[in-house]
């Protein structure tokens, strides 16, 4: 039987949860299956999974503003929305260690909570992005579309940084807990870090200016590629270091850390940050 | 500015970029030239020594059946130092002296990193030192 996404209300919408489910697997997987998560879950700092978790409210209404369940227009649809993509992070998380045999019944409270609490922030925005993506076109509204063409959506300046912002995130949270990041940051030499921070600015701009993606960025003829370079690629690298920082801080990564090897930490996490932020311009 | 269409899902920069896109553009520019010029210097001034590792004791405390000495290991150097041994040696009148040891994963260039080892004698009544005995490079 085929599902039909022209049905009733309350179908259309079973088939929006069941579409957040699934980016909620999509994306949390590989974090879901990441060893140093399931430990960070108990042992970091309680007060910046607090904060990780709070910060994830306002980041998934905004994103919810823009891609939601639905295409929403008031900010109660929003928070609604954010909810429900929340709600299916956990859901999902919890279901997934259980299956894995990660979270056990003679685990204390205090470990279920956390596991699945940190688990919940990626699966959460994977919730959203599966609605977004997983998501075809009714075929009802691309009759409407054809009828009455839609006027062209304008995104603030500010609210392109967000979206950077966002992918950088996501990225920086399926990698910055691994020992990898670190140990990469130990290998490099000053002049490994100083090409990659070349390269993650040359990925940034190609990615959304160069390569003809679905979604690429045009520029007038007559703009010079510096403009969008000085006015969307830089802030987006530096959007991308305050996210790697933010997210390494989290982890504790940086606690008593010298600030070259700060640096260090972060220029690593740049590299899939940089590519995650320019992703998420193209496919948000 | 940039305008979406939703329709073949391409995005166009507006030509008139307002002030605040040119002053954001600005600040990153600089902060990622500062970032760029911080790499550099510390690419050609790196010598690359050995990692030089310190012990310093921050509290003897008992915990539980045994007594915890918590220490911070410092790496003083600008090269990271991987799998780095600290043994603690407790020697006290008449009995055999009492070791333990930890492995700590890394310590990182001029960084420090806390630690803690557990004996089961009061270090107060003894002689009690704590040192590195080994690492590898990462």
């Amino acid at each position: 039987m085929q599902l039909s996404v022209s049905g009733s209300p309350t179908q259309k919408f079973t088939i929006g949860l069941l579409r957040g489910a699934a980016g909620a697997l999509i994306f949390g997987i590989p974090m879901l299956m990441t060893m140093e998560l399931w430990s960070l879950g108990f042992s970091m700092s309680r007060q910046r999974l607090l904060l990780l978790l709070l910060v994830n409210i306002p980041l998934l209404v905004v994103l919810a503003h823009r891609i939601g369940f639905e295409r929403t227009f008031t900010l109660r649809e929003a928070v609604r929305d954010a909810t429900i993509a929340y709600g299916l992070g956990i859901v999902t998380s919890a279901a997934v260690l259980s299956l894995l045999g990660i979270l056990t019944v003679d685990m204390p409270a205090n470990e279920w909570l956390g596991k699945v609490a940190l688990q919940s922030v990626p699966a959460s925005i994977g919730a959203m992005l599966g609605r977004s993506q997983l998501g075809g076109s009714d075929p009802d509204e691309d009759e409407e579309e054809d009828e009455e063409p839609e006027p062209e959506l304008s995104t603030g300046y500010f609210g392109e940084l967000f979206m950077m912002g966002i992918g950088a995130l996501f990225l920086g949270l399926n990698v910055a807990p691994t020992e990898e990041i670190i140990l990469i940051s130990y290998k490099m030499t000053p002049w490994h870090s100083l090409a990659a921070i070349l390269v993650s600015i040359a990925l940034m701009h190609g990615f959304v200016y160069a390569v003809a993606f679905r979604g690429t960025h045009q520029l007038d003829e007559k703009t010079p590629n510096w403009h969008a370079l000085v006015r969307f690629t830089l802030p987006g690298y530096v959007v991308t270091s305050l996210i790697s920082l933010y997210v390494l801080w989290t982890f504790g990564r940086l606690d008593d850390t010298g600030w070259t090897q700060v640096m260090m930490s972060m220029v690593v996490l740049n590299f899939p940050g940089a590519v995650g932020a320019a992703s998420a311009r193209l496919v948000l | 500015m940039t305008i979406t269409s939703r329709k073949d899902h391409s995005h166009r920069e507006q030509q008139t970029p307002g002030p605040i896109e040119w002053l954001v553009g600005l600040v990153s520019a600089l902060l990622i030239v500062v970032l760029i010029a911080w790499m550099a210097r510390e690419a050609i001034m790196q010598e690359s020594p050995p990692p030089q590792l310190d012990i310093e004791i921050t509290g003897i405390e008992k915990a539980g059946r045994y007594f915890r000495v918590d220490f911070a290991l410092a790496n003083r150097s600008d090269a990271t130092a991987a799998a780095v041994r600290v043994e603690g040696v407790l020697r006290r009148e008449g009995a055999e002296p009492e070791r333990s040891d930890v492995t700590f994963d890394y310590a990182p260039a001029h960084s420090s990193t806390k630690g803690g080892l557990l004996f089961e004698g009061d270090p107060a009544a003894g002689t009690l030192t704590v040192r590195p005995t080994g690492f590898a490079e990462p």
